[in-house]
């Protein structure tokens, strides 16, 4: 914890490293929507569940997302 | 064109354009395509390339990256600092997702100027071309990944040259090795 706490004010202090936290974060948070919208549709979630879990609309998460599902979408 | 692509083939030619886009390319390319192809956990081509030692992973790192930026990565350092256990993240993805999933999964953000559906470059056409006339050839109606691998072989390309023979194998061992997965899976 007490390294915790060292880098903490090392991110506090370095305006470098802490831009590069939000650049990674917005990056992490990308790949993890990804991750999670195919595993929503491969269950079988609508566009507007997914939608509404990710406070988005509909048309931008399916625009965003719908390459992928679409593979599956027209196959079946 | 694609409507006789087999669901797998069509995940194919998803994973190479989403690659082609995560490494910045504005052309969907031959390497983007063989990395689709190796991406897939089906038989008719993931399971040749698997069995000569050809991954997505191993392709991935072979492929060019066009200018490169800061943000295209994870810095788990740069999180550690505002208190984020990025390697914890990590675990938890891939209790679900499966080992390598995290690092794998695409970023659909749109570079500004830049299509998500980069258009195919010349080569890459003329893979497609050759990968009906395999199937053509073959008497085959649906066109799975393997017959998309063929294609790629069958095109002499010096990037799927390359990874070929980095794995020891030959393009001509690779295409028996296709043929002979695909008579099994039908």
């Amino acid at each position: 914890m007490a390294s915790m706490d060292i880098a903490v004010g090392a991110g506090s202090n370095d305006p470098a490293i802490g831009l590069r936290a939000v650049a990674s974060l917005r990056r992490l948070a990308e790949q993890l929507e990804s991750l999670q919208v195919d595993r929503a549709r491969d269950l079988g979630w609508s566009w507007s569940q997914i939608a509404a879990e990710l406070g988005v609309s509909k048309q931008a998460v399916h625009q965003k997302h719908g390459a992928r599902a679409g593979v599956t979408e027209r196959s079946q | 064109m694609f409507e006789h692509f087999t669901e797998g083939a069509r995940a194919a030619l998803v994973e190479a354009q989403d690659v082609a886009v995560e490494l910045g390319a504005t052309h969907l390319g031959v390497g983007h395509l063989l990395y689709g192809c190796a991406e897939g956990r089906e038989e008719t081509a993931g399971r040749p390339l698997r069995d000569s030692g050809i991954t997505a992973a191993s392709i991935h790192k072979l492929l060019p990256r066009v200018d490169e930026q800061p943000a295209a990565r994870v810095d788990p350092q740069a999180l550690h600092a505002i208190g984020i256990d990025y390697e914890g993240v990590r675990a938890a993805v891939e209790e679900t997702f499966g080992p390598g999933s995290l690092e794998a999964a695409p970023d659909r953000r749109v570079p500004p100027g830049r299509s998500r559906k980069p258009p195919f470059t010349p080569e890459a056409k003329q893979a497609l071309e050759l990968t009906l006339r395999v199937a053509r050839e073959l008497h085959h109606k649906r066109i799975t990944p393997g017959h998309l691998l063929l294609g790629l072989l069958r095109l002499d390309d010096d990037f799927v040259v390359k990874v070929v023979e980095q794995s020891g194998t030959t393009t001509a061992g690779l295409s028996s090795a296709i043929l002979a997965s695909m008579s099994t899976a039908a």
